[in-house]
């Protein structure tokens, strides 16, 4: 390991003497590993290099800071927790009554972890799993127990305070079987603080369970972000994601979806309008291990100014899973000369019974549109807006919740 | 109202018009006939301001106005509209959101009150009467998976909705039935009025049947070559264009 690695890490070292055989086993494999350069294919258009040339601390609990002026009016009638710096603010929450819930070191400390931390998460070979996995202290365990069909969205507010703060967040979401719930994570910062923040989710959606993941990142601060949704579907399953990256100084998406049972239903959609010098990877991965699942891709995006977009799709197919609909789709609008996007599909398929798709397309706006528009009176700006709009809706309409669909729509 | 005076266009660096003079005055119905690509829709492209065109020599003005000097969406708000040879289809963009946008940003131009939703929809049930539109069209995202003649028949409702000063239909017959052909020409009829002026680009003499223009032109290699009344589309539909392109020949 490299000196850089050291100091960034050390920033999250504890010393506590009991650490869990996982939490051991992860900080053996951060010995050999580290930052990912761009000479790592999985990292080739995002450079993590300012990330090692800041000087971290180690993010605190804030004490003064007032989480209401987030909230957002747009999107009333629902559950809530909030999160700062990765610590869940208590005196925020608005929860349902029939559900599990709890902090990560609480549900640690009483071994609810067991058959779920890093379950199958790739720890040898990914720094900031292995980093999470290693030191997280914050997060929470949430389980929806059979049966129970949330009424409302919980809505999950993530913000920072502090200036060069870094902090890791672990959490577990456990849809049971025949549950139905639907999460809306919102990242949000208007400030002009430098943050690291680095979060692993770890899903399992039982048989049956329906469970909607929405993510919309506005992050306008200096947010270096590395996110890992890892999420496990079991038989008869429905998971649907649905991601709204909107700023971001550095955002890493990972999101990998394992197919561990037959006759699922997986929809990954995603949305980027970024402006300025944003610069958001999206890295997806949809392992079809059982036969007989559908699972359908769309990740839109529109780059201004000189923003920049990095799309990696993979669809992998196992021998066994026959039978398998896979599609994917990646659909790119370049606004300027400087914006630039990476898109790479990946198909992977070992099975010969099988319906797989996958198409990329970039280009600017639709020239002819824009002029059909204009002669009908409508002016360049509107114009340019009303197709942008239209462009996004394909995604924003699939949507689960419609004050979101509003919300995002009228942030474009 | 319209006076175009020794027009050069080109696009791509290719003249495509070569001098080309017309004259437009309120209330008045002109035709325009000619070979394929002598330059017919080049020129309905450059009166709607279409950017990719190059004007290199001649002028243009429109009711006292330097017409070349206005963008695409004054150039409407003067009063110019376009129906398309071939209608754009844009996904995600119903028509009625698209039509209450243009008509309010026109009205704007204008100095005029934005509509309602509920003025606005008044209007709307109005015309698609007129033109016998089936409202569920407007509900749809504009001209997306519209048939031929839908898309066509769309252009006429969208002219009837704006009332333009003066409206270009770029071979809006194409593709009509027949029925369609007879609505749409009943339309622009009802339409016309002392103050404004229709020019008609088509292949055909049919449409002129209904809607009697008072000038046919023959446009060909970027030129307007000959000017009549009425009856020299009849001629051309019998005779083929080869006798007025030797007249030009003899003439020039
Ligand atoms: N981008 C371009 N580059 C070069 N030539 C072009 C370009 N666009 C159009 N043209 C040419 O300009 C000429 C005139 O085209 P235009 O569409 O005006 O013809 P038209 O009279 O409307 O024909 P039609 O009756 O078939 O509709 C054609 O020869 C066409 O090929
Ligand atoms: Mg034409």
């Amino acid at each position: 390991m490299v000196a850089t690695e050291k100091k960034f890490q050390d920033t999250f070292f504890t010393t506590e003497s009991e650490k869990s055989e996982i939490r051991q086993k992860a900080i053996h494999f951060l010995e050999h590993l580290q930052i990912p350069t761009p000479k790592n294919e999985e990292w080739k258009y995002t450079n993590l290099k300012g990330l090692q040339n800041e000087i971290w601390v180690l993010a605190q609990n804030p004490t003064d800071f007032h989480a209401e002026q987030y909230f957002l009016a747009d999107l009333p009638d629902t559950y809530l927790m909030v999160f700062v710096n990765g610590f869940w603010q208590e005196k925020y929450s608005v929860l349902p009554t029939n559900i599990e819930l709890c902090s990560l070191s609480e549900a640690e400390k009483e071994g609810k972890l067991q058959n779920f931390f890093a379950k199958k998460l790739n720890l040898d070979k990914d720094y900031f799993n292995a980093l999470n996995t290693a030191f997280a202290k914050n997060g929470y365990f949430l389980r929806i127990p059979a049966k129970v069909v949330l009424d409302k969205p919980l809505l999950i507010y993530h913000l920072s305070s502090g200036d060069k703060v870094s902090y890791l967040q672990r959490n577990f979401i456990i849809a049971e079987s025949h549950s139905e719930s639907t999460i809306i994570n919102l990242y949000l910062s208007e400030a002009e603080n430098t943050v690291f923040a680095n979060e692993v989710t770890e899903i399992f959606v039982a048989e049956n369970a329906r469970l909607s993941y929405c993510k919309v990142q506005n992050e306008k601060n200096k947010i270096y972000r590395v996110d890992t949704t890892q999420v496990e579907q079991l038989a008869n399953s429905y998971f649907g994601s649905y991601t709204f990256s909107l700023a971001g100084h550095i955002v890493r998406n990972n999101l990998n979806v394992l197919i561990e049972g037959e006759y699922c239903e997986t929809l990954m959609y995603g949305l980027s309008f970024l402006k300025g010098k944003s610069h958001i990877d999206h890295h997806t991965l949809v392992d079809h291990r059982k036969p007989n699942s559908y699972s359908n891709e769309l990740y839109k995006g529109i780059f201004a100014e000189s923003s920049t977009g990095v799309f990696n799709g993979k669809i992998y197919v196992r021998p066994e899973a026959q039978k398998t609909n896979a599609y994917q789709q990646n659909r790119n609008v370049l606004l300027s000369e400087q914006a630039s996007i990476y898109t790479k599909p990946q198909l992977e398929i070992w099975a010969d019974d099988v319906k797989c798709s996958h198409g990329a397309t970039t280009g600017k706006l639709d020239e002819a549109a824009l002029f059909y528009l204009r002669s009908r009176g409508i002016s360049e700006t509107i114009a340019r807006n009303l197709l942008l709009k239209a462009f996004a809706q394909e995604v924003i309409e699939k949507t689960p919740f419609e004050p979101l669909q509003e919300y995002i729509s009228n942030l474009l | 109202m319209l006076k175009i005076e020794n027009l050069h266009a080109q696009i791509d660096n290719k003249p495509i018009l070569k001098g080309l003079n017309l004259e437009i005055r309120a209330g008045e119905v002109h035709a325009i006939m000619g070979p394929n690509g002598s330059g017919k829709s080049t020129l309905a492209s450059v009166l709607a301001g279409k950017e990719a065109y190059e004007v290199t020599e001649g002028s243009i003005t429109f009711l006292g106005k330097n017409l070349l000097e206005l963008a695409p969406e004054e150039r409407a708000g003067e009063g110019i509209f376009l129906a398309f040879q071939h209608p754009i289809e844009i996904p995600g963009v119903t028509t009625t959101n698209f039509l209450k946008t243009a008509l309010n940003e026109i009205r704007k131009y204008r100095g005029l009150e934005p509509l309602d939703a509920i003025q606005f929809l008044k209007l709307l049930k109005e015309k698609a009467k007129i033109l016998q539109i089936d409202e569920s069209l407007m509900k749809r995202s504009l001209n997306e998976g519209f048939s031929g003649g839908e898309k066509k028949r769309n252009e006429i409702f969208q002219m009837a909705m704006l009332e333009p000063r003066l409206a270009i239909l770029d071979e809006t017959d194409s593709g009509l039935d027949i029925d369609a052909l007879r609505i749409v020409a009943e339309g622009v009829n009802k339409l016309r009025n002392p103050q404004n002026a229709f020019l008609i680009i088509t292949h055909f003499q049919r449409i002129l049947e209904y809607i009697q223009p008072d000038f046919v032109h023959v446009l060909y290699e970027g030129k307007i070559i000959k000017s009549a009344g009425k009856e020299l589309a009849k001629e051309l539909e019998t005779k083929g264009y080869d006798w007025v392109k030797a007249e030009a020949v003899a003439g020039a």
